[in-house]
């Protein structure tokens, strides 16, 4: 990991080395290292990570050699037994299968964990994902003391394990990310990236846009291809079809003001719009196709607003707003309903 | 060690696992691990184990990495059902004599990066995680200082996650 302290991944090199031994005994001075800092634990288990590459390289040589060998790997641990003699040649290759399984803790402590490892993880805290629904709000709070506040109609995918790192995956996001240099706070959406150098942006992940307002500190796109920096005050679109990217101002408090119950709108088509008021609302609006391209700015109010009542708020948008089955649609002035 | 003896060590020290279960990662899963723990080991041949607490502190770290590697695992296949669907399989898909090869050849990879820092760098390594000798045997089997096995060690894993990091760029 090269945003990692080099500090730490020096001493998380050390521990891994230590507790590896068979002799190791100080697990409270290795608890006491962990506790001192929560990058610990992630930089203790990059390290051994590094080990279980060569782990799998050395099962993969050895289960060709004897492919009616003992069952590799079945439930991910790391020491299924390998019950053959490697060729002379392959240096770091086992010698035989007690030399094997003893390799890291002995064999008794492996054959614990091959027994364990079903069952308990199924509850255990993994790459999780945080929904809303249409009209819902909902603020997660990081570790770190980040924060990311998802605005309706939202699918957000976090991992406990990169606790800087959110994958937008639909809907709209404020992101006010407590700032390091040496760890940024990337937010990939698609297949596009943002790397954060500051602090607070707003992220809206749609099927035709992306939509990126930045409204402090700065926000790297797409880092080693385009790599536009976005300074507070700017906004990033980039048409997903078209594939083009267009920078354009933004006033600062405009960034996030969903927030407070208004939409605000700069060349916005009316399908984004309507696609705004259905995550804000909590009810299905969706424009015609004949409408959906037509360009809108301004702002709406959707404070006190019934979401029962769209006529008004197409009114403010130049068309009618017609109720159908589930919720509504925007159609034309001139439309025949 | 009896089935008896080997609980009361367990209960007496039931806090200090569960705040190292926690420091590594275990949240409000702590508790359930570690029952999960006990009920293994007490199904267990107990009759080798001859240290039952660091034993513990073992398994307890064991399982929380063996947790951790399924999640990674868990998020390669994404990745690689993403790739398969641009074209651009992973070795994972291939058939297993072409991934042995390939594997020897990663493997000799390694070697020599370890082994750039030393003849002896790569020996003090391959007799410690390979062949599972402790570190001080090592310094007294090499005639050298328990320190310099430590040493020895620290450059070929920094040169083993270099190693890594290279190739996960590829």
């Amino acid at each position: 990991m090269a945003d990692m302290n080099d500090m730490v991944r020096e001493q998380a090199i050390a521990w891994a080395i230590r507790t590896r031994d068979a002799d190791f005994t100080d697990w409270n001075g290795f608890t006491l290292w962990l506790e001192a800092d929560r990058w610990h634990n992630v930089a203790y288990e990059e390290a051994l990570a590094a080990e279980d590459r060569l782990v799998a390289l050395s099962d993969d040589v050895a289960s060709a050699a004897e492919p009616k060998g003992a069952p590799i790997d079945q439930n991910g641990q790391m020491d299924a037994p390998i019950s053959q003699q490697p060729a002379n040649d392959d240096y770091l290759l086992p010698r035989d299968q007690t030399n094997r399984r003893r390799m890291m803790f002995g064999a008794l402590a492996a054959s614990l964990v091959v027994a364990v490892s079903a069952g308990v993880w199924t509850q255990m805290p993994q790459p999780y994902d945080v929904m809303t629904e249409p009209g819902q709000r909902e603020i997660v709070a990081l570790p770190d003391g980040s924060q990311i506040t998802l605005n309706g109609d939202t699918s957000i995918e976090l991992d406990h394990k990169k606790p800087r790192y959110a994958r937008l995956n639909r809907g709209e996001a404020l992101f006010t990310v407590v700032h390091d240099d040496d760890d940024p706070f990337i937010v990939d959406t698609g297949k596009m990236r943002l790397v954060d150098a500051g602090t607070e942006f707003n992220v809206v992940k749609s099927d035709e846009a992306l939509d990126v307002a930045v409204s402090e500190g700065l926000v790297i796109y797409n880092p080693g291809r385009e790599n536009v920096s976005l300074p507070a005050g700017k906004r990033l679109y980039r048409d997903i079809s078209r594939s083009r990217v267009t920078i354009s101002d933004i006033a600062i408090e405009q960034v996030g003001i969903w927030r407070t119950g208004q939409l605000s709108f700069t060349g916005a088509t009316l399908g984004e719009v309507a696609e705004a008021l259905d995550r804000n609302l909590g009810v299905t609006v969706t424009a015609s196709e004949a409408i959906a391209a037509r360009p809108f700015s301004g702002v709406i109010q959707l404070k006190d607003r019934d979401p029962e009542d769209m006529e008004p708020i197409a009114a403010l948008l130049g068309v009618r707003a017609e109720k159908q089955a589930k919720g509504w649609i925007l159609i034309g002035d001139d439309a025949v309903p | 060690m009896t089935q008896h003896e080997l609980q009361a060590v367990f209960l007496n020290h039931r806090d200090a696992l569960l705040r190292f279960l926690r420091a590594r990662g275990a949240g409000d899963n702590a508790e359930d691990i570690l029952q999960d723990l006990w009920l293994r080991v007490s199904d267990m041949d107990d009759s080798n184990i001859t240290s039952p607490l660091p034993y513990f502190y073992r398994a307890a770290n064991n399982l929380m990495h063996d947790h951790y590697r399924m999640a990674q695992r868990s998020r390669q296949r994404d990745h690689d059902w993403s790739d398969v669907h641009r074209g651009t399989g992973d070795a994972s898909d291939l058939p297993l004599p072409d991934r042995a090869l390939i594997a020897r050849q990663r493997l000799a990879e390694i070697e020599a990066t370890i082994g750039s820092e030393g003849p002896r760098v790569l020996e003090v390594f391959r007799r410690f995680r390979v062949d599972g000798i402790s570190q001080r045997q090592i310094a007294e089997e090499l005639g050298i200082s328990l320190s310099s096995v430590e040493k020895d060690l620290q450059r070929a894993y920094r040169a083993l996650a270099r190693w890594r990091e290279g190739e996960d760029v590829e």
